[in-house]
Formats: structure tokens, sequence, C-alpha cells
């Protein structure tokens, strides 16, 4: 090296060697520690879910904090739902005035006929964690397990996914799976009832216990500047006990006469597979965006459903934003779903030859439309409130109850820190 | 000198846009291979799909609201016949 | 973004801070996943660098450089930060006898360089000669004496200072590698994990077609000093915005850009800064201090 430029090394690491200014020392509070640096977030949401004419109503609260750091992230979630209201059986409604069968709240358990609705009342509880790991610069992974619990079933889940970005980070290619095992039983009796058993002679069937096993393949890609899209595979097999322990069907002549109500019973596997496909796009020129996605469902059950999903997110200005929502979903109905069965000649039900039969209105064809409308607020770069109504409006085909709607209004509050 | 391995032809020039600028740029290119080879006032008009701005903002992410996702699965699992597609399911509910 | 100032943006694994300090746009690329981080990191660095620029430029009447300027002769004691660039500038002018030298702003009373044909007379170059030379100066840390008449100027290492400075700042606190760049003059601290190298054009000022050069940089600093878009032009002759300050006059045969890559901002700012008053040997001069460049004529 010349000797100048030892020199002007020399004179370079003494101006440079500068000890920590006042400037500099405010600064330090901000980002304090270099990569030990951590940062929190907390979500908190409020969810009311009415149904009309007092079917049923949720109350769920929300709650998860992230600690997000370089290589790490963790979540934790807690939901606390509550649930009450009459909920359609399935069954059709008797002649005589209507009084409803008791369930969880426990007590005033009726001889009346009348099985078309169901009285409960309950709470779940659930707990997640997740974490997610930087394993390189190009590949993540997230496990995480989830446990819920409420009077009338008991779910654990566990879950792994592994993303790659390519090197390019235009596109990044997820593999996940997750094992659900679940408990489902009636709350007054403590097991489920024998399928199709007669309801005013219930017999105890099992303490339904049913596995899933998902399976999902995602791709998402950079397409340009504007653009992103997501195409996921996904299949989920379950075993077990797949009815509903509170579902009931009834046998009923040409004028809806009920000669008797018999359990739901469903088959004791279920292999679901579905094509997701996502588009966001940032209108040109503009700070809005537009989320578009499509669903392609089919289950060895029957149902096949096309949902459709629109949100348009318009920016009021840099820290306000209002969000029209549109969904529309249709289904067919499950192979087994009957509105009720019929009778013979001499008034006896006439069986199904596969033992399967539900009137349950969720199995029926079936379809939904959601309108709503988000706004969100900004009020400074870590705190956001986020509010939302929507309207979900169904109509079911043949099912008893042909209509449903509920009204679903939410706020969240999220902070970072 | 180890700093300077030698010239390869995988790179993308970004142009400083200010007439009073000095002549370089830096950018991390990530093995794009676009070589731009423009006059001082032809700006590189072709959309390089490394121009993720936008991309990086919430609203533009695939999921923008992991919560309010599980939420609305929620709901429509315990009021329709189909579920499931969008990310690896976690547990279920008795919902009514 | 909140912060329209700054402007944040994530290439792929490289996280991009955008904003404007200096009269330059500044840019700021981290190797980071936490977009956290990056926002922290990225705002910090604006801020030093808007510091650096309150504290040293010629455009404000509110820091040091306006009292040392407006002292009218009389000492002025500066604080330790402006000691250090003072005594910065005071080696750089003995070891190039004279050739850089941080008093020869004034030449800008005649000399503006703003494209057109207007070239002062000799008899208007002649009496500013009397007050530039930092020898003229009296400066004996922290106390500073400018005869009336004269000036300081720190522009011309404030970018590069604070490009070092900003890197420094960065390297304690960012987990992964750096690349500061203020208008041109850039200091990476290590090469990112995702590419393994920063990839650096030279932008090119010559004439139509001539390629862009490509440069994998992995640390190190880079600047470049040119003249290409800042000259004057009458009958065919081209002045250049370098000024000698012994002279009073352009640079002749002066390269349009010369790239010096350096261990750190200043040292290769000084070494393009004063290879371009070498004029027609710059590269001789680059070449017997053993530097890696890039001329451009």
């Amino acid at each position: 090296m010349s000797p100048f430029r030892q020199k002007l090394s020399a004179a370079s690491c003494a101006l440079l060697a500068l000890a920590v200014n006042p400037a500099e020392a405010a600064q330090r509070d901000v980002a304090s520690g270099g990569n030990e640096t951590a940062d929190w977030e907390v979500d908190t949401s409020y969810l009311s879910y009415r149904e009309a004419d007092q079917r049923v109503s949720v109350g769920k609260a929300v709650a998860t904090l992230v600690r997000e750091a370089e290589e790490r992230s963790i979540t934790v979630s807690a939901v606390h739902d509550t649930m009450s209201g009459a909920s359609p059986t399935g069954a059709l409604q008797s002649d005589s005035p209507a009084s409803t069968v008791t369930t969880v709240s426990g007590g005033n358990s009726s001889n009346s006929l009348d099985y078309s609705t169901s009285e409960f009342s309950d709470t779940r509880r659930q707990l997640g964690l997740g974490i997610e790991q930087a394993l390189s610069p190009d590949y993540t992974l997230s496990y995480g397990g989830v446990v819920s619990d409420e009077s009338d079933y008991e779910s654990l889940g566990v879950n792994i996914s592994l993303a790659r970005e390519s090197a390019n980070r235009l596109s990044t290619i997820t593999g996940g799976i997750g094992w659900i095992d679940d408990s489902i039983y009636r709350s007054d009796t403590g097991g489920t009832p024998e399928p199709l058993g007669n309801v005013q002679q219930p017999r105890p069937f099992s303490k339904g216990e049913r596995k899933t096993l998902d399976a999902l393949l995602g791709l998402s890609r950079v397409l340009n500047r504007l653009t992103v899209v997501q195409l996921n595979l996904s299949l989920s097999a379950s075993d077990g006990y797949h009815s509903d322990p509170y579902k009931i069907i009834s046998a009923a002549d040409a004028n809806e006469r009920i000669i008797a109500n018999f359990h739901d019973s469903r088959p004791d596997s279920r292999l679901r597979g579905s094509v997701f496909g996502k588009l966001v796009h940032q209108l040109r020129d503009s700070l809005h965006s537009v989320h578009l996605s499509y669903r392609l469902y089919q289950d060895d059950w029957g149902i096949s459903s096309h949902t459709a999903d629109l949100r348009y997110r318009h920016r009021l200005n840099r820290q306000q934003y209002l969000e029209p929502h549109l969904r529309l979903y249709r289904q067919s109905a499950a192979d087994f779903y009957q509105r009720s069965l019929s009778v013979d000649a001499g008034s006896n039900p006439v069986m199904p030859g596969d033992s399967l039969a539900s009137a349950d209105y969720r199995l029926d064809a079936l379809s939904s439309t959601t309108v709503g409308l988000k706004y969100g607020i900004r009020f400074t770069p870590d705190a956001e409130l986020r509010l939302r109504a929507e309207y979900l409006d169904q109509r079911f085909s043949t099912a008893i109850f042909d209509r449903n709607s509920a009204l679903i209004l939410q706020a969240s509050f999220s902070l970072s820190f | 000198m180890s700093v300077f391995p030698s010239c390869q032809n995988r790179f993308t020039a970004v142009r400083c846009q200010t007439l009073l600028c000095r002549a370089i740029s830096a950018a991390c290119l990530l093995g794009l291979s676009a070589c731009s080879l423009t006059q001082d006032i032809v700006q590189v008009s072709e959309v390089k799909p490394w121009q993720r701005g936008a991309l990086a903002r919430d609203d533009m992410q695939v999921i923008n609201d992991a919560m309010e996702q599980a939420i609305d699965d929620h709901v429509y699992f315990s009021r329709e016949g189909s579920t499931g597609g969008v990310v690896v399911q976690g547990g279920g509910c008795g919902c009514n | 973004m909140v912060n329209e100032a700054l402007q944040v943006e994530r290439r792929g694994a490289i996280w991009v801070g955008e904003f404007r300090a200096m009269a330059s746009p500044c840019e700021v690329h981290l190797e980071l996943r936490s977009g956290k981080l990056a926002q922290q990191l990225l705002s910090m660095a604006r801020m030093e660098a808007l510091r650096i620029e309150r504290l040293f430029s010629r455009y404000r009447d509110d820091n040091v450089i306006h009292r040392i300027n407006e002292a009218n002769g009389k000492p002025v004691t500066v604080d330790e930060e402006t000691a250090r660039m003072l005594d910065f500038a005071d080696t750089c002018f003995h070891a190039s006898d004279g050739l850089f030298d941080i008093t020869s702003g004034v030449l800008r009373e005649v000399w503006r360089f703003d494209g057109s044909d207007t070239i002062p007379t000799a008899a208007e170059v002649e009496p500013l000669l009397a007050r530039i030379g930092w020898q003229r100066v009296t400066w004996e840390k922290p106390h500073i004496c400018l005869p009336a008449g004269m000036q300081v100027d720190l522009g011309g290492i404030g970018k590069e200072y604070a490009v070092d400075r900003v890197l420094g700042l960065l390297r304690e606190r960012s987990p992964g590698a750096c690349l500061v760049n203020f208008g041109g003059d850039l200091h990476a601290s290590g090469a990112p994990q995702s590419a393994g190298f920063w990839s650096v054009g030279i932008e090119s000022h010559g004439s139509a077609g001539m390629a862009t050069q490509s440069l994998q940089l992995q640390r190190g600093a880079l600047t470049t000093s040119g003249d290409a878009r800042r000259y004057l032009l009458r009958d065919g002759v081209r002045y250049s915005h370098v000024l000698n300050p012994k002279t009073g006059w352009p640079v002749v045969g002066a390269p349009a850009a010369v790239t010096v890559a350096g261990d750190t901002c200043i040292e290769a700012g000084i070494m393009s800064t004063l290879a371009l008053l070498h004029g027609p040997d710059a590269e001789s001069f680059l070449d017997s201090h053993e530097l890696h460049y890039w001329v451009q004529r």
C-alpha cells in the first residue's frame, strides 16, 4: 500500500471510530441489541354470529400473541366460544305444539314428539400453538398444534408443513400434513346413539372417535409486480364416527305425518379433495387491491361444491381502507341425504339399503351468499382496528328449514410492540 | 483482490434517476439474467418480476389476515357441507 | 408504508429502503427475514443520513459549517465529530499536496455548472485564489479559525462519511448482510447469503450503446466521481466541474467517470476525486496507488 493510502486509511479509521453520539443513542432504543430484537404482536377479536329467529347465536373471542424474531416466530392463540340457541335437528315438525328436546342445558326433557329443534348452550375453548422456523434462506418449517374442548366434543390436531422459496424468490412451494383426533359424544349421555336407532329407544353406540389426515400441496407465484397467484391441492381422509349425535331423520307418510324419528347415520369414512386458486392483484397506479379466489370441492359422500370469493380493498388514505366482500357458495346434496324416510303401505319406515340416512340441512343441496363490508384504520404504524359486518343468506333445496340467515359482526384490534 | 471476483453477465443495472447523482447504482438482483444496454435517457421499461414493491404490502399477501381466515373457515365449516383447501386444517368442533 | 419519506420494499430475501438525503437518492439493502426489524433499521439509517446532512450541509444556517463560515476571522470551537472530519480533511490536504481542499468551494461564486456556456474570465477567477487554501486556516483541534472571506465545505466527503457511518450502525444491529448506497457511493458489509454477492452496475455515461458494466461485490466500498452531467461547453471545449483549487480552473482531460474500490467509502471517495483532479493522468495516479478502478473517458 502506498504511503499516501496508509495515511488515508489511518485518517479514515480515526474518523469512523468516533464514539456514540446523542442522536445515535436515541436510535439505539429503537433497535436495541441487533438480532436479539424480538417483536410482539397481539391480535384480539370479538365476533358475534346471530341467526334469524334466535336459532343459533355464537359469541367468539379470539386472542393471538405472536413473537416474531429473525429466525423463528411463535404464535399462541386462544379462542373462547359461547354458543346457544335452538338448532334444527333435521326431524320434521310434529303437529303437536312445539316444545323442544333439551340437551346440554339439561332438565326438562319432554315426552313431546317434536324433535325438530334441539336447544343447546355450550362453550368451546381452543388453544393453539404455531412455530415457524427458518431452516435456510430457502426453507421454512412450520408446525403446531391445536386442542379444543366443549361439552360434547374434544379435538386434538397437529400439523407440519415445509415451504421452499425458489432461488429467484418468485415462487413458493408448500407441502403440509395435519393429523386430527376427534371425540364426539352427546353431552347428556356421554356417548353416541346407535345410527338409525329409534330416538325414543336410544341405544348407546360408541364413544365417537374420528381420526383425520389432511394433506396440502400449495404453490404461490409472483406473476408480475402487481399480481400474485396461489394454487392449492388438498386431500383429507377421515375414518371413524362421522354421524351427528344430535341430528334426527323422521320417517313420514305422504302427508308428512311422522311415524318415527331415527338418529342420523353417515358413512364411517370420508375422503375430501379440493382445488383452490387465488389471485391477488393490485390495481394499476393505485393502492387498491383485489383478492379473488375459487374453490372446487368434491368428496366421496357425493357433495361437490363451488366457492367464489371476491374482496376489494379500497384504500381511503394511508391509514384507512374499506373492503367490500362477496362470497358465493353452491353445493350438491350428499348421496344419503333425505328430507325424511318414506313409509310403506303398512306405515313401516323404509330403511335405506346401505343404512345411511341424514336430514342434516348442511348435507342438502344449498347455496349461500355472503355480502360484507370491512373497515380498517391504522392509528399508528403499530395499532390497527378492523370492524366488519357480514350478512349470510342460505337457501336449502329440500330441508325442512329451507332458509337460514345470519348477521356476523366482528371487531378486531392488533397492536405491535 | 478478492473483493471483486470476475464480472459475470448475471445482473441488471438499476439506473440513477437524477441528473446529479453519481454513476453507480446497486441492487441485489438474485440471479436474474437481464442485461440492460440502455442509453442514459432510456429507462428500463420492462417490469421486472423482482420489483416486488407493492407485493410486500400486507394487503397483497395471499393470506392477509390469518385470524379472519380461521374464523371464516370455522363459520362456514359449521354451516356448509364442504371445508378446507386454504390451509392445513386445525381442530374441529361439534358445531350444531 | 406509513412513512412516505421512506419507501420500503422487499425484493426476494432483501429488504430495500429508499429515501432522499443529501440531494441524492439513497438506498439501503438488508438481508433479513423480519420485516419489522428491517423497517426499524431502515428508518434508523434514514435518520442517521439526515443527521449528518444537517450537520455538514452548507445550505443551513443552524449548523457548525455555518458558524465556521460566518465567523469572519474569529475562532470557532467545534464538536468532536466535526473535529474528526476536519482532521481527516487536513490529512487529505497535506497528503494530496493541496489538491484536495475543503476551502475551494468559493470557486462556485464564478463557476456555475448549469449546462450553459457561461465561462468566467481570468479576472473573475484570480481574486478568488486568495480566499482558497487550507494552509491559511488555523486548525488547532477543537478550534478553527478561518481568515475572513474563506469558507469550508465538507460536502465533498459528507456523503461518503454518511455511507460508512450508516453501514457501521447497521452492521452492529443486523444479523444479515447490508449494503448502503447514497447517490452512487456505496459500501457493503458482507455478501448476501441468497445470491452470494451484491450485483452492482456501473452506469455508463458514454455514448449510446455502451454496455453497463457489472460487478459482483462481496464487501467493501465503491465510489464514483465524474463530470458526465455537470460541465460547461463552450467553443467545443468541455469544462469539467472538477476544479483545481490551485488554479481555480477546471481540470483538462479529466475522465468522464472514475470508479474506485476501497475499504471504506471515504477512502475510495478521496481517491476517485483525486483521480479526476489528475486529469489525463488519472489512470497512472490510480495505478501508482495500486487501486482497483474503472475509468470511463
